[in-house]
């Protein structure tokens, strides 16, 4: 595949209140048990080619005596409730991740890191290797730009682990659109070219940065559209200023 | 790539449960296939690679003979769940294509129905008037954009005492290396093929997991073993 | 009267770290998905009760930071994790109790001075034990003081518990699939803080001679479970108990 959308980050103030009334409004299934440092994150599959949306939140609240500026920021955009707050792009091979890095003038997260602490770990005990830039810096979600991700061995992709059955359960066929703010231009400058952007099932609403909305197709059933506020609209991007 | 290997036997509920008991390996409900009589139990290797454990389930269809597969009837008459079949993994559908070109012979859709009702896919080759795998000989597939779903990755029922696969490290051919490299078109060594001088046919595999590596011996399913 | 142990649970900073190390500690496998409130629950099931009604632990962690940082009264649970330890500030915050009818849990509410919390599962399920796929787990429990615990009794006396629908309990669901799960047979033994004198008279019966617990005279609560594998190798879960953190709970008890 050329660059691809492969996930959608929503942060939740409450992971599982924000997936159960998310199953209930689309009847999409998530599953459960991934986590990461002091979050978790429930999983909803969209279908192929293998994408999905992760309701992230705080797991660890005692993690927070220890402030940091994305900690600060993730209690910031879910003050208000459930906000997009990652477009999470995908290569299919180490050079094309290393081509964004350079680009970036940045470095790669490695998949081969051997502290498990760095990797998302599953509740059954698969540790996710997962490559991605940029690195070492602020998150370009602040800034509500996306990042891009590798995966060495898709057969374990988080898409397409099975979901906990949900009442009037559908079978979701692939996402259609992603609303996201801003303008074409401004999301080429960052990913390095206008032919990047033409690649990505887009809508641009000339909002604030980041997603607004995704489109997911679904067996026998209208399609399905999950909106919730971009990241942006809870906290400015201007708090943070340029990316470097 | 190894991509799966077939297991053909007369009970799919028991012959998963007495290998998972002697290997330690866990396993799945695969649902049934495109030939709706035939159930399976998928068995994940470990890197990327899958057994397919295969009887019949439709007691009406046992009836039938010409609904029987030929893995089925060679494992009722052995007594024995049988090698029945390897397919390699190409990445794109080009060169499944060109495979099914070179060996005279089509692609197919392959199509099962798990539990969940969600199908898993992918495309065969080479489908022409001879099965490759009767002859002991390995046929390819293409997961196209579906590898997210793959077998192999897919999670096991929760036994206790299971051990964790990591992959495939040997897989044991009757022939010889040289009329596989000619059917492949690559060099054998590397999908690690050995070559026992027997006749045609899946005959072992050696499986790392990460209580030490376990083997798994059955009698090849290809009509030619049995002269 | 039948009153077994119905379960036991286990505050952590971290319930997914939490409930992996346990696993990889004693071969005891969970499953995930289900919660309560501001709570995320990993259970344990722990096999072999009678009529299918095991025991299981409960491994609990916060997940909703804002109501943690919005409530402003003194919150024991919270301080008690606070308090690191050997076992990465795991601590047992609670040994339940079950009985097998609303009557005996009305019984029990009346003898200990308290009430029965209602059956508001459909209505409230907020404040019930919810599932991904819908269920909410029906229960009651007692004693539910409103007007403040008895003095007399420490913080963490074992709360009692009516689970109707037996097939439906938290310990027959099945637990997630891991390498070297190994299958629990049973609660053999409870270690517990305070004394036989204590607890029999929270339960109104010889508490060693109803239920397998013996007594450390430590700070009441659980200090360790003892349970049976069905390979034989039981195995003895420590954590300290919550209360043992805390040397004045006064703060934590409503005025009565």
């Amino acid at each position: 595949m050329p660059l691809h959308i492969d996930h959608i980050s929503l942060a939740s103030p409450h992971i599982f209140r924000s997936a159960d009334t998310l199953s209930k409004e689309t009847g999409l299934g998530y599953w459960t048990g991934e986590w990461l440092r002091d979050s978790s994150v429930n999983i909803v599959p969209l279908g192929p080619p293998g994408n999905f949306i992760e309701i992230s939140g705080f797991i660890d609240i005692f993690s927070l005596r220890h402030m940091d500026e994305r900690k600060q920021w993730i209690l910031d955009i879910t003050e208000t409730g459930d906000h997009f707050n990652g477009l999470c792009l995908g290569v299919d091979s180490m050079e094309e991740l290393e081509a964004f890095a350079k680009h970036w003038k940045s470095t790669v997260n490695r998949a081969d890191n051997p502290d498990p602490a760095a990797h998302f770990q599953r509740a059954n005990g698969y540790i996710l290797p997962m490559a991605s830039t940029p690195a070492g810096k602020r998150t370009p979600w602040m800034h509500g730009l996306p990042n891009v991700y590798f995966y060495p061995d898709r057969t374990y992709h988080s898409s397409g682990q099975p979901t906990h059955p949900i009442p009037n359960q559908v079978q979701p066929t692939g996402i259609k659109w992603v609303e996201v703010g801003g303008t074409p231009g401004e999301l080429a400058e960052w990913l390095g070219g206008m032919r990047y952007v033409e690649m990505l099932p887009l809508k641009f609403n000339g909002k604030s940065l980041g997603v607004w909305a995704v489109c997911v197709g679904a067996e026998e059933h209208d399609d399905i559209v999950i909106r919730r506020p971009a990241a942006s609209d809870a906290v400015p991007i201007s708090k943070y200023g340029a990316w470097s | 790539m190894l991509d799966h290997i077939h297991l053909g036997c007369a009970n799919v509920y028991t012959t998963a449960f007495d290998l998972m008991n002697a290997t330690k390996l866990g396993h799945y409900d695969g649902g049934f296939t495109r030939d709706i009589a035939v159930g399976q139990k998928t068995m994940p290797l470990g890197g990327g690679v899958y057994l397919e454990i295969e009887s019949i389930v439709d007691p009406f269809a046992t009836a039938d003979a010409s609904r029987r597969p030929w893995w089925y009837t060679r494992a009722v008459s052995l007594k024995s769940a049988v090698f029945s079949g390897v397919s390699l993994r190409v990445n794109t559908m080009d060169e499944l294509n060109e495979l099914a070109k070179r060996h005279g012979g089509t692609t197919r859709l392959n199509v099962r129905t798990p539990p969940d009702g969600a199908q898993v896919k992918f495309w065969e080759a080479p489908i022409g008037n001879a099965d490759p795998w009767q002859s002991g000989k390995p046929t390819w597939c293409c997961w196209e954009n579906r590898l997210y779903a793959h077998p192999s990755g897919q999670p096991v029922v929760n036994a206790p005492g299971l051990a964790q696969p990591i992959g495939v490290v040997w897989i044991e051919i009757g022939g010889t290396k040289a009329e596989m490299q000619t059917w492949l078109g690559q060099n054998p060594d590397d999908l690690k093929m050995r070559f026992n001088g027997k006749a045609p046919g899946l005959y072992a595999i050696g499986v790392k997991t990460d209580g030490g590596d376990i083997e798994i011996r059955r009698p090849p399913a290809s009509a030619a073993s049995r002269s | 009267m039948n009153i077994h142990i119905n379960h036991f649970s286990l505050g952590a900073r971290n319930a997914f770290e939490s409930a992996a190390r346990l696993r990889n500690e004693t071969g005891l496998g969970f499953w995930t998905g289900e919660w309560v409130r501001d709570i995320s629950c990993h259970m344990v099931p722990l096999g072999n009760g009678p009529h299918g009604k095991d025991a299981f632990i409960e491994i609990q962690c916060y997940v909703d930071a804002h109501a943690h940082l919005k409530d402003t009264r003194p919150n024991y649970r919270y301080d008690v994790l606070s308090v690191d330890n050997e076992y990465n500030s795991d601590y047992w915050t609670g040994l339940m109790l079950g009985v097998d009818s609303l009557s005996d849990l009305e019984a029990i509410a009346k003898r200990l001075g308290g009430d029965v919390t209602p059956e508001d599962s459909r209505t409230n399920p907020y404040n019930h034990f919810q599932r991904p796929d819908g269920y909410v787990l029906g229960y009651q429990s007692a004693p539910r003081y409103m007007m403040g615990r008895p003095a007399k009794w420490p913080m963490d006396m074992p709360g009692i518990y009516y689970y109707p629908d037996v097939p439906g309990r938290t310990s027959n669901q099945p637990v997630g699939a891991a390498p070297h799960l190994r299958r629990p047979a049973g609660v053999k033994w409870v270690v517990f803080g305070g004394t036989n004198e204590l607890l029999s008279d929270w339960m109104g019966v010889d508490a060693e001679k109803t239920i397998p617990v013996r007594f450390n005279g430590k700070a009441v609560g659980v200090w360790e479970v003892c349970v049976a594998m069905a390979d034989s190798q039981d195995v003895i879960i420590r954590r300290p108990a919550a209360a043992s953190v805390i040397a004045d709970d006064s703060k934590y008890r409503r005025p009565a």
